[in-house]
């Protein structure tokens, strides 16, 4: 139960003395576009963000983001370099994590593999000077919460991913921290446990009711879990908002690209302002800039020029007629309910997502590849990014 | 019918096989199973031999002695004192060396900038051979130039007195074991994933329970192991005794099973008697493994 406020918070980690320079291209390892100084490389800076009593904030970005390094500050694992971390108005920089009241879930579980499951959970209890009745109540209920009752005289070793991962959450909620942290613990999951211990997740959280931080690298992770989401970049902070605010108002290309799958589309496209108000050249298309980003537009003083046009795949749809622009099918994906058109326009690789199906349930079969088709989308659909710096101009 | 043929020649084609990759390791283990019987199972078969024959001292035997030797042997009055020393310096030895090196790993586990440095400095003795060890320790603890009496300010006699012999001998054999022993727990103490030690910090375990509770534990069969290993060095000690000891005035304080085994055979020629303190040898140190073979059972935890 606790507030959590990050001010300004840099990391940067000192040369590694004698490492040898790899000679990799730079973009092949991650975190390699982070920023370079004389003291080391940063991996995170400028971190800002006020986390609310009982808030689930979710960390999000690709690897190298620095977004397990911030969590590992905030549990005391990692020093600060720079700035300030409060824990329920307590500044707590030089706190040491058993002193910040925090549990932490690891993604490889970080289980004691000589203990049992019990004493797993035990364990850090003991030293609490509690009663052996107490600490026996508080794992049992712990163990009860997560459905693990029949498995606590057991090794970890002989239970499943999905189990330990259970143990690993029970470990940390017996002792009823004020935060909650979570370094990926989805990760190490198959693709059908990680969807059953999301939902879970969900259901425990509701039980036990404190401030949750998560980090992971799949948004659709954080867009189930988090009321708020922090997406993260080469260090930087992009974009915080709730899940809807960051899927539809995406501050910039990158958040854009990010959430959402499949990923958004990119075009070039010019802006053109006639009489007052703004469209999009697309292709020889001009697409009229819908009013209320037409105004947000005027009043951040953008002008007409080259930009980044992004449309989601679900906002492309096919059309009949030959007036709109033509792309060429190259890989047919059916999903099921939909259908992935993989579509090459002007030399770019694009995505269409369409109902498999028509109104009475008959299957529409007329996506063949190598065939060509005509695609459109509503105004309303469209984003609109700086050419330069990504950002999103009608925000 | 015809398909029924195929597969009989396909059976007798892989039973053809079997036999000869059976044959072809047969032929790769060949050296080793040469070596093994020359250098290892004909002596060991041939000391039990001996301990129940009468043997001259050209080594040639010359009729059945029954157990003749046995009571030759445990009659001798220098025998318990053998014995007595053996256990000493097991007993001694092992746990010391164990703490020791647990200790020094514990030390050493986190990676600094001088860890190279250090784990360097841990791990010399190893690069020593005993005989060398030996004469180092042999000057070093000379009661009149040595350096050790020099630098604690001392005035014993150490090998040359009877009390202090076997505590010099006890100092060497301990320092001798430490590198080695102290490489593989540092490696068993660095194999334990950071994010177990981590874990431990954010449920505030404090360091003397996260060692005793986890990372003793964890690194259980590493200690087992040396455990095993030291056990059976230290029942075999006999190089210093014999090169260092070799001409004092207090070589009895320190006579072990081996070093006394070695007098007999080597300098007496009495086989006999060494093969009777070899097989008593062997049989206490099988007894001291089994023993630590029900330690496993319930302290020693495999991942």
């Amino acid at each position: 139960m606790a507030s959590v406020s990050l001010r300004n918070i840099k990391k940067i980690y000192p040369p590694v003395a004698g490492e040898k320079k790899k000679h990799l291209s730079p973009s092949d390892e991650p975190g390699a576009n982070l920023e370079k100084t004389d003291r080391g490389i940063v991996a995170v800076q400028n971190f800002n963000i006020e986390i609310k009593d009982k808030e689930f904030v979710v960390l999000v970005g690709p690897s190298g983001c620095g977004k397990s390094t911030t969590l590992r500050m905030i549990a005391g694992l990692e020093e600060i370099t720079e700035g300030e971390l409060y824990i329920d108005g307590k500044l707590v920089n030089e706190l040491d994590p058993k002193d910040r009241d925090i549990a932490m879930v690891f993604q490889n579980y970080a289980l004691y593999p000589h203990m049992t499951v019990y004493d797993n959970m035990a364990f850090a209890l003991r030293k609490r000077t509690s009663s052996k009745e107490e600490i026996d109540r508080k794992v049992r209920e712990a163990a009860d919460i997560l459905g693990i009752t029949e498995y606590l005289d057991r090794k970890p070793k002989s239970l499943s991913g999905g189990q330990r991962q259970r143990v690993a959450i029970g470990r940390a909620i017996v002792r009823n921290p004020k935060s909650m942290l979570m370094d990926e613990p989805l990760s190490n999951l198959d693709a059908k446990l990680r969807n059953q211990m999301r939902a879970e997740l969900i259901r425990l959280r509701k039980k036990i009711n404190t401030t949750f931080i998560y980090v992971t690298h799949d948004q659709t992770e954080a867009m189930t879990l988090g009321d708020r989401i922090v997406v993260m970049k080469d260090g930087f902070i992009q974009q915080i908002g709730t899940p809807q605010e960051v899927f539809d108002k995406p501050s910039n290309q990158f958040v854009a690209g990010f959430i959402g799958t499949p990923q958004m589309n990119f075009f070039h496209a010019v802006l053109i302002e006639e009489n007052g108000h703004f469209c999009v050249d697309f292709d020889g298309f001009k697409v009229p800039v819908v009013d209320e980003d037409n105004r947000r537009m005027k009043a951040n003083g953008v002008k007409s020029a080259p930009i980044i046009l992004g449309l989601r795949p679900d906002s492309l749809s096919l059309v009949e007629s030959d007036q709109y622009p033509i792309a060429h099918v190259g890989v047919v994906e059916m999903m099921g309910t939909n259908v992935h058109l993989h579509l090459e326009f002007k030399g770019k690789d694009i995505i269409l997502v369409t109902q498999a199906k028509d109104e009475n349930q008959h299957l529409k079969l007329d996506y063949e590849s190598d065939s060509m088709i005509h695609f459109s989308f509503l105004p309303q659909s469209m984003y609109l990014f700086d050419i330069e710096t990504g950002k999103n101009l009608a925000i | 019918m015809r398909g029924v043929v195929a597969m009989k020649t396909g059976a007798t084609l892989k039973h053809r096989q079997r036999v000869k990759t059976r044959k072809k390791v047969f032929l790769l283990l060949l050296p080793i199973l040469l070596f093994a019987a020359v250098f290892i199972y004909y002596p060991f078969v041939r000391t039990v031999v001996n301990s129940f024959s009468l043997v001259n001292a050209k080594g040639i035997i010359k009729g059945f002695a029954g157990l003749d030797n046995y009571a030759y042997t445990y009659g001798r009055k220098d025998f318990l004192p053998a014995l007595r020393h053996t256990l000493t310096i097991a007993a001694v030895n092992v746990p010391i060396t164990l703490f020791i090196t647990i200790s020094l790993a514990l030390l050493a586990n986190k990676k600094r900038r001088l860890s190279p440095v250090y784990e360097t400095m841990f791990t010399l003795p190893m690069s020593v051979s005993m005989s060398a060890a030996c004469m180092i320790f042999k000057s070093m603890f000379s009661p009149s130039v040595g350096f050790i009496n020099y630098f604690f300010g001392l005035k014993l006699g150490w090998y040359e007195s009877q009390e202090t012999a076997l505590s010099a001998v006890l100092i060497l054999t301990i320092w001798m074991s430490i590198g080695f022993d102290f490489l593989l727990m540092l490696s068993a103490l660095r194999a334990i994933p950071d994010q177990i030690i981590e874990a431990t910090r954010v449920d505030g375990i404090n360091p003397f329970r996260r060692i005793f509770k986890v990372q003793i534990p964890l690194i259980s069969p590493t200690i087992f192991y040396v455990l095993c290993t030291n056990l059976v060095l230290a029942m075999m000690t006999s190089a210093p005794m014999i090169i260092i000891m070799g001409v004092s005035s207090a070589a009895s304080a320190t006579t072990t099973l081996m070093s006394m085994m070695y007098q007999s055979g080597f300098s007496s020629s009495d086989y006999g008697l060494a093969a009777v303190l070899s097989i008593s040898a062997f049989l206490l140190t099988l007894g001291f493994t089994i023993l630590s073979f029900v330690f496993e059972r319930k302290k020693v935890h495999y991942q």
